[in-house]
């Protein structure tokens, strides 16, 4: 028996080998650029593993048997995968990127068209699905506004029906079947979807059918509509997979209802396959049915084929091998040979529309979230409510953390008195902020490791980033003080140098240990290396982890000024990377006088204030104002991570919304000026938003203010917390500097009517389970009754849970039961 | 190479001068009237506990040890030398403190190396080793104690002065405050008819050759008794036992004094063959006397007296007696041995009257009379520690035993430092965004408030505008009417967070192995059996009436709020909706705001259209310390609140607004 078991597993085992070494189409490097170079979009794996490591990574075992099953199917959509192998037949322009374990690389013409994050392409569904839409980009576009999908129905009226998707995400079984539809059909019709569920895009008054489902296609019928009509709208009623929505298509091309006239003559809906409703009238009343007919088939399009039959014409069923119902009547089939369903109440539309929805279709209940008929539901208390704790619970990826070192408490002291600056992470495993966050970490611990270490050190030292896991020691947590999860320290030569206080991403902390990492200021020692670093060329990461560098000439290295300058930049350190510059330099440079220090901010991102000097004293805090001022665009972007510093200044806001017309550059020149001419300086935080996308936060925002804004247009709003007041600029004035300054000293003064921030009160959405109410409710249950959890527990055994009970009735028996214990009547064997 | 050798040298010469003075020390008078500000009587487990915690704090301390060296208890007890405290060392997990509670040996300070974990492999070690590891911890920690002083003569001049008295040699000395941590020393003796016949645990032989084919009775039925009746089941007849009470297993009752399932093999043979057995009686209703042919005899007492006024022979007891027991009395026939395993009790000789602390009533009897502070209730400056200080928890905790009182120990110590050195209790002040996450951390990890369950307990005092908590860990919770007295810090609202057993779980005779004995749904935690978290609201703090009309079986009176954390079979209450959601939603209501975690995108949304954003909005993504997340992230969050949506419709459709009603 045993040995059975064991020669299947090792069948298993070998199974297992041979599959993870059998790749789909392996191309030899030298065919790689003949075949990227397919006008349809091609993926390419790239297989960096070596097979003993594949072999233990289960979740890349199961991408590749999925890429091959994928890309045997797509053969038929002339869409071509290949594989290269980097271990044995590298390319290598991709074997050796950084990001090449984590995404599938598709190509056109040569180039790559796109990376599709591994993790997306979780089944054959995924991959299937994403690389259609990639073959379909332009013919199916993704919308994310109602205004967006009001706006092609228009454009397409009198030339093209429109198939709507709403579909809760992409990658799943229903994009793809809704995109292998579209691949086939998209010269018929035209292609549109949306993930957007939350809106309604349907128009007002059809928010039921917007909600009912949680996936659904609808056809527009807008190839007949006249200008001034709206297309018909109808839905696919069958479910979301390839072969139903395939027949959905097919008999959206046939006609929607016919008229049986000869006896025996074939019904082609029977022919292909497609549910039918058979509708058995007279005579007398064959033009009323037709009328109803002709309106139920519309609203059934693609769904059910109608047969109208004059029963006095043709007297027998129109379905072989089966009864006619007693006309005027009604029967339904699903298939050919399937049973029929028989209607005979009078045939008016509601009562054959009611009886085809009851008979036909199974509703789908949107509120079941979950497929699985659990009949349980989740009580509101166990619904999770908090998003960072659930995004993080629902993604069930394995980090590698390669190069993050974890630490116990042996290695930590070890670490941290290595050479150099190191960051320590200090986490808690069950904190939803500290596992959101380790991703990141871990991708700026790879980014240093390949781009800032020496190579001669990358190979074989640890790096400089690791973590501590506080639940495993928190000896070390506590020896560090660390009560607050997650924190990040750093320390240079095993000393403590600071608390990192950034945001919680990537870049935070690449800043904060590049920052930290470099001296400050940084003397630079020639010329070209002073317009290097103007320019974020030098240190070679300055530009993509700074917006700007400030610069010092000195024209004596022993002046108060330039010990002002380095004491500011000494407090700046980690924060802004500032330099000071031989002094030669200031001669080249005709626009600076070489006698006096000049200190320059330089913000290659800015093209409103490319750069700024400094006109102060030379004091210590002078110079940090100026840096922290001076090294921020002339009117900043306003994003979620810049808001906390625009907003820790207490000034109100002005911001333009921006798109991309010209409009919104004429307004944005405008504020720039006032930007510049620092009219309002003291007033107003002059700022921008970006809503070039239809649903960008900005337009979220803009949305919630109630403010509606003409697509294309821009809008520029007053907000201020301090009052609690939203202005939106008038969409008739001009957008001029003066006219906007005009304004803004209108609104200033409070001398406009506007509209109100919401109240900003966040208390507990759900209330907590009311133990004191469940103990209550079971005291006054009755007490013998067993509970579910409890013990059923019979009387006696309750008398004596106590501890006291039982000794106050020991003390009884001595008191009041002399003799008795030893000889006793009934002397029982468990006594005396 | 020469310089170690000169270095162990001038070693090895320090403590030759070392041993000579302590030499002369104890061969010559010492400075009459020495005087400490305290003093701990005793160097057993609990009298070296306190001494570490006064030596680092730098307190002027002394321990007084009778005989020559620390933990001489141990050198005797138990008799057959295998301890009953688990010695685990390994729990598969790397944290210490977790670590302690599954290490009931090892006693509390700040050297890794002495922990019982490394000193035996054995999972209940031998005595001598623990004897060893006092020693060790003695030595190595550097502690202040005087051996070979037999305190004596504890008076006091004064109700609130100074304690005097006098060691064997008549020196005297002086302290403030007193620590009583004698342990309980004295055997518990019943006093019965015959007593002289038998022989108690203490000097009971150990060589089971002794046994061999002998009858043997044993009074008493704790865990000494089965040790006893352990070690030579194999060589006797019969093991019969009586005891007063029934038998209880601590593994029902939870309580550790309880008869523990290390020694109970006399259970089997009892229970399978009726070979062995035990039986209940009161030992002082009865009389045991020896036969002419050197057997004993167990016999009623009352009866004994009857007998006895009518005059009957000294040689003709035996007969007459037996005769008028009912002819199936089940300890009719004779032992070769009665053995006294009956416990111990404190011995309150060492005081004069002036000093003297009351004793216990009933069941505490062998314990001094003290306070939910461990101070006497009637002799002001005088506290204990150790087994002794177990008459605070009696039968309900673990303070009798060295898992337990080196946290009642420490929450002495504690309570001295305020009353005496005015250093409050110490605390951690957390932002309220941090709370779940410290909770979440202690319930997991803390071995002092899992041990001592239901007596000592962590209490958060809530902070003016709810945006501040302090945390305090390992309160007596019987104390909390006199938190801000006792601990020096104050307090008003606050949370208890404290571990107990299902309130009728715990019990003899229990069905503790029943099928409904857990549970694993949190709207059912309020029922669960075993050790979980318990949380307890005050918006203001319990009042000593409500704590002395409270029912023996509650911890802590009716509170504002309550809240349970359902019972997990792995003792991880990590689990993201089960555990921590549901203990969110509780921590909300409390404090009446919003405390769940948002990413970036959504704190500026709220930022940029709402006057005020919610709490971690405000104390991270503001302070610029936000979450940015990824895109994956996001994509999960959007499912959420799809989720949410239609949870909302169905509650709305249901007209449940109540399930969503707004506090």
């Amino acid at each position: 028996m045993e040995q059975i078991f064991l020669f299947f597993l090792t069948v298993w085992l070998a199974a297992a080998a041979v599959c993870a070494q059998d790749y789909y189409n392996v191309l030899p490097s030298k065919d790689f650029e003949s075949f990227k170079s397919s006008a349809l979009p091609c993926a390419v794996h790239f297989i960096t593993k070596s097979p003993e490591k594949l072999k233990k990574d289960w979740q890349m075992k199961e991408f590749i048997t999925n890429f091959m099953d994928a890309g045997r199917y797509l053969v038929d959509f002339e869409v071509n995968f290949a594989t290269i192998d980097c271990s044995s037949d590298p390319v290598e322009d991709y074997c050796s990127r950084d990001n090449h374990k984590n995404s599938l690389f598709v190509f056109r013409y040569g180039h790559i068209l796109t990376e599709l994050p591994m993790d997306a392409l979780y089944n054959v569904d995924a991959i299937v699905s994403n690389m259609l839409h990639l073959v379909l980009l332009r013919e199916v576009p993704l919308i994310q506004e109602p205004m967006d999908l009001a706006a092609m129905q228009q454009r397409l009226k009198g030339h093209k029906d429109i198939l709507f998707a709403k579909l809760l995400a992409v990658g799943t079984s229903e994009h793809r079947a809704f995109m292998e539809g579209a691949f086939a059909y998209s010269h018929l019709y035209q292609f549109v979807m949306t993930t957007n569920i939350g809106d309604n895009m349907l128009g007002s008054g059809s928010e039921e059918e917007w909600a009912e489902s949680r996936n659904r296609v609808w056809l527009f019928n807008c190839k007949p509509a006249k200008t001034a009509d709206l297309c018909q709208r109808s839905f696919y009623r069958g479910k979301m997979n390839v072969p139903a929505f395939a027949l959905y298509l097919k008999t959206l091309d046939v006609l929607p209802y016919i008229e049986y006239k000869a006896s025996g003559a074939t019904i082609f809906y029977q022919r292909l396959g497609i549910p039918t409703a058979y509708v058995y009238s007279n005579t007398a009343e064959y033009g009323h049915d037709k009328e109803m007919v002709h309106q139920l088939a519309q609203k059934y399009r693609g769904n059910l084929g109608f047969v109208l039959v004059n029963s006095d014409k043709t007297p027998e069923s129109v379905v072989a091998e089966s009864e006619r119902c007693q006309p005027p009547c009604l029967m339904l089939q699903r298939a050919p040979q399937e049973e029929l369903y028989v209607m005979s109440a009078d045939l008016t539309e509601d009562n054959v529309s009611a009886f085809i929805e009851d008979n036909m279709y199974v509703r789908e209940d949107p509120s079941e979230n979950q497929e699985d008929g659990d009949d349980e539901r989740v009580p509101v208390q166990e619904v999770q409510d908090d998003e960072v704790q659930y995004a993080v619970y629902s993604d069930t990826r394995l980090l590698a953390m390669e190069h993050v070192s974890k630490l116990t408490d042996k290695t930590f002291p070890e670490f941290v008195a290595s050479a150099g600056l190191v960051v320590v992470l200090f986490t808690v495993r069950w904190d939803p902020r500290c596992k959101a966050f380790l991703e990141s970490y871990s991708d700026a611990a790879t980014t240093i490791q390949q781009n800032d270490l020496p190579a001669d050190i990358q190979a074989t030292a640890t790096g400089p980033f690791a973590q501590v896991e506080c639940y495993n020691w928190p000896d070390v947590c506590q020896l560090n003080n660390v009560t607050i999860y997650p924190t990040i320290k750093l320390y240079r030569e095993g000393k403590w140098l600071t608390d990192y206080k950034g945001s919680l991403s990537d870049q935070g902390i690449l800043k904060s240990y590049r920052l930290y990492s470099t001296a400050n200021p940084l003397v630079l020692e020639t010329c070209s290396d002073c317009q290097a670093f103007s320019k974020g060329e030098l240190p070679h990461w300055a530009a993509s982890t700074l917006n700007a560098v400030v610069t010092g000439y000195f024209p004596d290295a022993n002046t108060g000024e330039r010990s002002a300058y380095e004491q500011a930049a000494k407090m700046l350190q980690g924060q802004h990377l500032m330099a000071v510059c031989p002094k030669d330099c200031a001669e080249h440079n005709s626009d600076v006088d070489a006698s006096k220090p000049t200190v320059t901010a330089f913000k290659w991102g800015d093209h409103h204030q490319p750069s700024v000097k400094y006109s102060g004293d030379y004091t210590a805090s002078d110079l940090i104002q100026f840096v922290q001022a001076a090294t921020l665009p002339l009117v900043p972007e306003l994003t979620p991570s810049t808001l906390p510093l625009h907003f820790a200044k207490g000034k109100p806001f002005l911001i333009l919304f921006k798109d991309t017309d010209k409009q919104s550059r004429e307004a944005e020149a405008s504020l720039a000026s006032l930007a510049r001419e620092k009219t309002f300086e003291s007033e107003l935080s002059i700022l921008w938003i970006d809503v070039s996308q239809p649903s960008c936060i900005g337009s979220e925002i803009l949305k919630d203010y109630g403010i509606k804004r003409q697509p294309l247009h821009p809008c520029v709003v007053f907000v201020d917390h301090a009052t609690s007041r939203v202005c939106n600029y008038p969409a008739d004035y001009s957008l001029k500097t003066s006219a906007m300054t005009d304004w803004v000293v209108i609104v200033l003064k409070g001398e406009t009517s506007c509209s109100g921030l919401r109240e900003g009160k966040f208390e507990p959405q759900v209330s907590p389970y009311d133990y004191l109410a469940f103990i209550e409710e079971s005291k006054n249950k009755d007490n013998n009754a067993p509970r579910m959890g409890r013990l059923a527990t019979d009387h006696r055994h309750v008398t004596e849970a106590a501890g006291e009970a039982l000794d106050d009735e020991e003390e009884h028996d001595e008191d009041g039961g002399r003799g008795r214990q030893f000889v006793s009547d009934e002397h029982r064997h468990t006594e005396l | 190479m020469t310089t170690t050798w000169y270095a162990f040298l001038l070693v090895l010469l320090s403590q030759l001068i070392g041993n000579l003075q302590a030499g002369w020390h104890t061969g010559t008078a010492p400075p009459a009237g020495q005087s400490w500000q305290y003093c701990v009587v005793g160097a057993g487990p609990g009298g070296l506990q306190m001494g570490f915690f006064l030596d680092r704090a730098g307190r002027d301390y002394v321990i007084l040890e009778r005989a020559n060296t620390s933990g001489v208890f141990f050198e005797t007890y138990p008799r057959h030398r295998k301890l009953i405290s688990i010695n685990k060392r390994h729990t598969g997990k790397t944290n210490k403190e977790f670590n302690l509670r599954h290490d009931w040996n090892s006693l509390l300070s700040d050297d890794e190396s002495l922990q019982m974990t490394h000193y035996s492999k054995d999972f209940f070690p031998h005595a001598d080793t623990y004897v060893k590891y006092l020693k060790d911890y003695a030595q190595k920690l550097k502690l202040n104690i005087k051996y070979n002083t037999n305190v004596q003569n504890i008076s006091r001049s004064s109700r609130n002065g100074p304690f005097t008295f006098l060691d064997q040699h008549g020196h005297s000395y002086k302290c403030r405050v007193m620590i009583l941590s004698s342990g309980v020393s004295l055997p518990n003796d019943a006093h019965f008819e015959g007593i002289q016949h038998t022989e108690g645990y203490r000097t009971v032989s150990l060589d089971p050759e002794d046994f061999e084919g002998k009858s043997v009775l044993i009074l008493g039925r704790g865990n000494s008794a089965f040790e006893t009746a352990d070690h030579i089941l194999g060589s006797t007849n019969v093991i019969h036992m009586v005891a007063k009470s029934r038998l209880r297993m601590a593994w029902e009752t939870h309580y550790v004094g309880d008869l523990r399932a290390v020694n109970n093999g006399l259970l089997d043979t009892y229970q399978l063959k009726s070979l062995d057995g035990i039986l209940e009686g009161n030992i002082e209703d009865m009389a045991i006397l020896k036969r002419p042919d050197g057997r004993l005899i167990l016999v009623d007492r009352y009866e004994l007296e009857e007998v006895l006024q009518e005059n009957v022979t000294d040689s003709m007891i035996n007969s007459h007696v037996t005769r008028n027991m009912p002819d199936n009395f089940a300890l009719r026939e004779p032992y070769d041995k009665v053995i006294r395993c009956m416990g111990f009790k404190f011995d309150n000789d060492i005081f004069n009257n002036d000093s003297k602390p009351e004793m216990g009533q009933r069941k505490l009897s062998k314990y001094p009379q003290m306070l939910a502070s461990y101070e006497s209730t009637d002799v002001p400056d005088l506290f204990f520690a150790g087994a002794i200080s177990h008459a605070v928890d009696y039968r309900k905790s673990a303070g009798g035993f060295i898992h337990g009182f080196r946290y009642t120990a420490r929450a002495l110590f504690r309570i001295l430092e305020v009353r005496y050195q005015s250093v409050p209790w110490p605390s951690v002040r957390l932002p309220i965004t941090e709370l779940v996450n410290h909770i979440i951390k202690r319930i997991n990890e803390a071995s002092g408030t899992y041990q001592m369950f239901s007596v000592l307990a962590d209490v958060i005092i809530l902070h003016g505008d709810g945006m501040e908590c302090e945390y305090i860990e390992e309160f007596p919770v019987k104390l909390l009417p006199e938190l801000s007295s006792i601990t020096g810090r104050n307090a008003s609202r606050v949370i208890v967070v404290s571990m107990e057993y299902g309130k009728d779980f715990s019990g003899p005779g229990k069905d503790i192995f029943g099928p409904m004995r857990a549970t694993a749904l949190p709207v059912l935690a309020h029922l669960s059996n075993f050790l979980h978290p318990v949380l307890y609201y005050y918006s203001a703090l319990p009042t000593e009436r409500d704590m002395s009309a409270l029912d023996p079986k509650e911890v802590l009176p009716s509170p504002d709020r309550l809240h349970h954390i359902v019972e997990d079979f792995l003792t991880d209450w990590t689990a993201p909706v089960s555990h921590i959601l549901v203990l969110r939603r509780f921590l909300e209501s409390c404090i009446g705001s919003d405390l769940r975690y948002y990413f970036d995108a959504s704190c500026f949304q709220l930022a940029m259209t709402h006057t005020a954003v919610p709490i971690q909005c405000q104390k991270h993504y503001l302070q610029g310390q936000g979450l940015k997340g990824t895109d994956l992230h996001w994509q999960h969050v959007q499912e959420m609140q799809n989720i949410l949506g239609s949870v909302a419709m169905e509650a709305a459709s249901e007209g449940g607004s109540s399930v969503w009603r707004q506090r």
